[in-house]
């Protein structure tokens, strides 16, 4: 098992040196220039121009820069923000929190609905109950959700003010150190009466927003993989000698069932992370997706490198805990895979 | 199934509870819902006014903007003398003013000399210990051409500076009491460089303003409290909040919803919803500005004037102010808004008429239809809050004379770099006073503009109103100036380098419980004299 | 779509051989006719279709026609009028006239995204099934890289690099979603490459190229066009949160993310104009969905039988 896991670890580096090349060379090519994309109608002259990327390192060659930027990744240092002037790994990891938030509480919402959700449909299959849930789930996978959190905010935030519109607290009411990022658990140690429940009012039409999609594909997911153990012999077995339906569904089916269901949870962190922009975008929320459109309308080369080189070892290393996860559920497939 | 029901009424309420929580304000905090992070918050390095705007509660200058206009009046300055030949100004500073205290830094002394030098020298002394920190960029600093107006600045007591001008200059004031002037503490500055972490001196802010500086998270928000020590007198709000929100619509929603008081840069359309709403006031103020199409005179048809006239008649300039501007802007005849005390009055703007523009088309030897390219903004700017829907626009009244536009743009910076070195056939652009002169405007009409990376995008140079320019500089008398300025209004209109479109009128959605905040022509957001209901 | 269509019943033609009457589209077809939420999809679809191909016969005026007379007329339902049934947006261009070419682009971009990845996928992923060691090494790690990033945050970059146009979105999302084909063909195609008849085949000498497209290739057809149909509609997502976000077709060409996008600012006072063109996305996408999960019915055979 640790030999797996290990091996696994070290494949992904290969991965990693490749990805800060790419990366690297990627944004590179986008046009512009970091020192022109601030100048603002004043304009710059030549000379100042040349002045400037040369404090930037900037007139570099290109391979002097990459060799300097590794050099700096290999004793953990991300660069520094050529907007701000703030190390990269300190704002990355100032805005990541609130990101890893969003996306947990969205992924809860959609495991803990959508679950259900699915086993009802398989259960009841073919039914009206079936075909409605269905066709909600179709709509929630379908759905643009930049549009549906315009409408979400419009509707519930604006014209009935059951939810507050963005922003992760009420800046009126609370100021308080925020020692882990996480809002959730901040509010809790900051001894604040209320703070805690304002931090959730925050949370409930992001995550929504975020879950619709996850939450659908969670709920197609389980039912089809319901459906599928429910015909199996040992589920009729079970059956057949008359164990309490709640019994078999719930114990013997659903086990079996949540398997590929857990790898599909596993490989949506990626999509997640990337539906984080839009719904960031959308609430205000200081994430980490925010950070990277900026980075690219700045042509903040070192934050975008970097931001893109954290997110990927995030989404690398789930991806890597869903396989060891899988392996230690399913042992047939940890030497073949 | 029974179970389940029941689960989900709890679950259902649990969740009406949670979203029907109060949102009671407590009566001294102000919101501010600002448009985006500040990039630090040193306002010598920053160019943005969203930057400026997150360091102005924390600093003062020298000399300052009465609030909410271009007016001077002394700051950390109490008073100051100009030299009999114009080129000393000796500045007389104000005793007994503290600098705000952070977590980590204590102040042990008041305000004195060596932090007007130090503020100063950084920006251009190269052996000045913090000329590098933080990437070194001093834009303003250039920009105002402050390298060539400032020959000398020395201390001749602890409360006396005298700057030495290479020649007399009428518009140092003003660029005195712009942000870039601000004034830092050499002392914390010192601090910080002892233990080694100097770029934490343009992170954590330490001033001698209204308001001192407490917290800042990245994206979320920038928290002040009121400087009981302040020179003007303790401000009236005890707590500033800027909760940072980058998207126009969110803003707008959080102003009416009370979760901000103060709301900038609404979208035009938001503006009439706005004005309907009983808890909001909308204020407004002409915008010091221009947003105007410019036609390349050194391309072809475009070195005709004749063209370039007929162009602008063929744009229905109403129409896009309805559209674009909604009632957020002026149409414009000239290139300063009416507002400035240059401004002439008797120009005859042109009017809209497609069918004396085809006529003058083919009198000007264009015949047929004929491609030009026509270049948009990606971004929103102060003057232009809809650049692409000014192009669709155009585009389409374009196409009724003969005239194919092909609609063009870049990310920003390469679309400003392109369109100074000349690439474009006919480009939006605009511009913003930085500080209510004239000369700030017409300048970048003047053949200087015309070299590549210059600012005259129409790469258009008259030798009359470039001479009337620079002379404009030299001479003090209000009225000469004038005549100048004048005579260089008529000869624009004349020859129509630029189609001036619009000045672009302010809002500031502000809530009712606000009291006394003031918009400033220079599109500063300023909180100190401000108090709540 | 229509190349869609037909790329199905050629699937089904090759194994029928070895299954048993009736005939392989007429089976297909039975079993599609069961689920109803996948015929209301493909009607709609060919609805949708239909007014992308027969925009300029079927839209009451140009597409890019600025009326100033007009400009943000509401809706019929909303106090509007016939000439524009669903309002005109912030220059005067019909809604409807808009969202029925925005069809055309839609489509086109969902279409030609899911053609590009398709033939690019299934040639990468057999080639690694059929090479293996480091060929296959290669294929997969840079598949991987791919799929590590984000798929917004790739998709944008990759417009940033190249520049927003029609175009470059399609590459930028093909990009994004080429790994999807390319694993799934090499998975199947591995499998079967280990399948008795492939190594008869490959004693008996056949060439690779035949091989691999004549016997490994439509075996594993079935999930691919799956995989594609879904494609189709993840492309139109993508392609109008691009859209959303200001880097998608450029004016004044209607598509519907960036006519969204363009128009946010009259949520509260024409809330249509944003409505509207969402409204089409979800509709379109729900459509090609529900009939994408028709022929995943239709053509997996476990689900058929169950």
């Amino acid at each position: 098992m640790i030999g797996f896991f290990l091996r696994r670890i070290v494949l992904t580096i290969p991965t990693f040196i490749a990805l800060t090349f790419l990366t690297f060379v990627a944004i590179r090519l986008v046009p512009g220039d970091p020192v022109e994309a601030r100048v603002g109608e004043h304009g710059i002259t030549p000379e100042r121009l040349a002045l400037l990327r040369h404090q930037l390192g900037l007139d570099q060659p290109v391979w002097k820069q990459f060799l300097d930027y590794g050099w700096g990744l290999l004793h953990g240092n991300f660069g520094t923000s050529l907007s701000t002037s703030g190390s990269v790994l300190t704002e990355f990891m100032t805005l990541f929190p609130a990101t890893v938030e969003l996306s947990l509480v969205a992924m809860a919402l959609a495991i803990l609905i959508g679950i259900p959700t699915g086993v009802i449909a398989a259960v009841k299959r073919g039914s009206w109950t079936d075909q409605i849930l269905m066709s909600l789930s179709v709509t929630g996978y379908s759905m643009p959700i930049f549009w549906w959190g315009l409408l979400l905010v419009m509707l519930f935030a604006e014209r009935l003010g059951w939810a507050p519109v963005g922003g992760r607290i009420d800046l009126i009411r609370f100021d308080y150190d925020t020692p882990t990022g996480f809002m959730l658990i901040d509010s809790l140690l900051s001894d604040e009466p209320g703070a805690f429940l304002d931090a959730v009012r925050h949370l409930v039409l992001p995550a929504i927003v975020l879950g619709t999609i996850p939450l659908a594909v969670v709920a197609r997911m389980t039912r089809s993989s319901m459906l599928e153990v429910l015909n199996e012999d040992y589920v009729r077995t079970a059956r057949a000698k008359g164990l309490s339906p709640f019994r078999v569904i719930g114990i013997h089916a659903l086990r079996n069932a949540l398997i590929p269901v857990t790898t599909v949870i596993g490989l949506m962190t990626g999509s997640l992370l990337a539906g984080a922009v839009l719904t960031e975008t959308i609430f205000s929320w200081p994430g980490v997706g925010h950070y990277l459109i900026d980075g690219i309308s700045r042509r903040d080369y070192p934050a975008l490198q970097g931001g893109i080189m954290l997110i990927s070892v995030v989404v690398i290393f789930v991806n890597l805990l869903v396989d060891v996860t899988y392996g230690a559920i399913n042992p047939r497939i940890r030497h073949g895979g | 199934m029974n179970a389940l029901t029941l689960f989900r009424a709890a679950v259902g309420l649990g969740l009406a509870a949670l979203l029907l929580g109060s949102t009671a304000a407590s009566a001294k905090t102000l919101v501010y819902c600002s448009e985006g992070s500040p990039e630090n918050f040193t306002p010598a390095i920053n160019t943005t006014g969203t930057s400026l705007d997150a360091a102005r509660p924390v600093f003062d200058q020298l000399v300052e903007f009465e609030r909410g206009s271009t007016n001077l009046k002394p700051g950390l300055a109490e008073s100051w003398t100009i030299g009999p030949d114009g080129k000393t100004i000796t500045f007389k500073l104000r005793q007994g003013v503290k600098f705000g205290a952070t977590k980590e830094f204590k102040p042990t002394r008041d305000f004195n000399a060596d932090d007007v030098l130090f503020s100063f020298q950084r920006q251009f002394d190269e052996k000045n210990p913090y000329f590098k920190v933080s990437g070194g960029k001093y834009d303003y600093y250039n920009d105002m051409d402050m390298p060539t107006i400032l020959k000398d600045i020395k201390k001749t007591d602890d409360h006396t500076i005298v700057m030495t001008l290479s020649q007399p200059n009428v518009a140092i004031l003003a660029n005195l009491a712009m942000d870039f002037a601000t004034i830092q503490s050499a002392e914390y500055a010192d601090y910080l460089m002892k233990k080694g972490k100097p770029e934490q001196f343009d992170q954590v802010p330490v001033g001698t303003g209204p308001f001192v500086f407490s917290a800042y998270q990245k994206d979320a928000v920038i928290r002040f409290k009121a400087n009981p020590d302040y020179w003007g007198g303790k401000p009236a709000i005890d707590d500033l909040v800027y909760a940072i929100t980058p998207d126009p619509t969110a803003r707008i929603s959080k102003l009416k919803t009370g979760e901000c008081q103060v709301s900038p840069l609404p979208r035009p359309a938001d503006i009439p919803e706005l004005q309907k709403d009983a808890n909001i006031n909308v204020l407004t103020q002409p915008g010091l500005n221009i947003g105007y199409l410019a036609f390349n005179a050194t391309k072809p048809p475009f070195d005709k004037k004749e063209v370039r006239q007929a162009l602008s008649m063929a744009i229905d300039r109403k129409a896009i102010l309805t559209q674009v501007y909604g009632q957020a802007g002026q149409m414009a005849k000239n290139l300063i808004p009416p507002t400035m005390w240059a401004y002439d009055d008797s120009v005859v703007d042109y009017t809209f008429d497609p069918e004396k523009a085809k006529a003058m088309l083919k009198s000007a030897g264009v015949s047929g239809s004929i491609d030009i390219d026509l270049w948009y903004m990606p971004v929103q700017r102060p003057y232009n809050p809809d650049a692409k829907r000014m192009a669709e626009m155009m585009q389409s009244d374009l196409a009724k004379v003969g005239v194919n536009a092909k609609l063009v743009t870049y990310e920003w910076g390469e679309y400003r770099k392109r369109i100074q070195n000349g690439e474009a056939t006919t480009a939006l652009f605009g511009w913003t006073g930085d500080n209510g002169d004239p000369d700030n405007f017409f300048f970048f009409l003047g053949c200087d503009g015309t070299k590549p990376a210059a600012s005259n995008i129409a790469k258009w140079c008259d030798k009359d109103f470039n001479d009337k320019l620079a002379q404009a500089r030299q001479v003090t008398e209000l009225d000469q100036r004038k005549k100048l300025y004048s005579d260089m209004q008529v000869i624009q209109h004349d020859q129509e380098p630029v189609l001036n479109i619009a000045h672009s009128l302010q809002y500031e959605p502000v809530r009712k419980e606000v009291i006394d905040f003031k918009m400033s022509p220079l599109g500063r957001n300023q909180f100190d004299g401000v108090s709540l209901k | 779509m229509a190349a869609e269509m037909s790329s199905i019943v050629s699937i089904d033609e090759v194994p029928a051989t070895l299954r048993a009457p009736p005939g392989p589209f007429a089976a297909f077809w039975y079993s599609f006719r069961q689920n109803k939420g996948a015929v209301v999809g493909l009607v709609i679809v060919l609805i949708v279709v239909g007014l992308a191909v027969f925009a300029p016969l079927v839209a009451p005026h140009s597409p890019i026609e600025q009326f100033r007379d007009a400009v943000k007329a509401p809706p019929v339902w909303a106090g509007g009028n016939w000439r524009f049934a669903l309002g005109t947006d912030g220059v005067g261009r019909d809604m409807l006239s808009r969202l029925i070419y925005g069809a055309r682009v839609s489509l086109f971009i969902g279409v030609a995204v899911m053609t590009v990845s398709f033939v690019v996928g299934v040639l990468l992923g057999l080639l690694a099934a059929y090479f293996g060691s480091l060929v296959d090494i290669v294929i997969t790690r840079v598949m991987d890289l791919i799929m590590s990033v984000p798929d917004l945050v790739l998709a944008i970059l990759a417009v940033a690099i190249l520049g927003p146009s029609l175009i470059n979105t399609i590459v930028a999302v093909t990009i994004v979603y080429l790994p999807r084909y390319v694993r799934l063909v090499r998975a199947s195609a591995a499998s079967e490459m280990q399948k008795d008849y492939v190594v008869a085949a490959k004693v008996a000498g056949v060439g690779p190229i035949r091989l691999m497209l004549s016997s490994v290739l439509p075996n594993c057809l079935a999930p691919l066009v799956i995989q594609a149909a879904l494609g189709v509609s993840d492309a139109i997502l993508e392609a109008a949160a691009l859209g959303f976000l200001g880097l998608g077709a450029q004016p004044p060409t209607p598509e519907w993310g960036s006519m969204l996008a363009d128009s946010r600012e009259f949520i509260r006072s024409d809330p249509w104009i944003v409505t509207l063109p969402g409204l089409a996305i979800l509709i379109t996408v729900v459509a090609i969905n529900l009939m994408g999960d028709g022929l995943r019915d239709a053509l997996d055979p476990k689900m058929r039988t169950s």
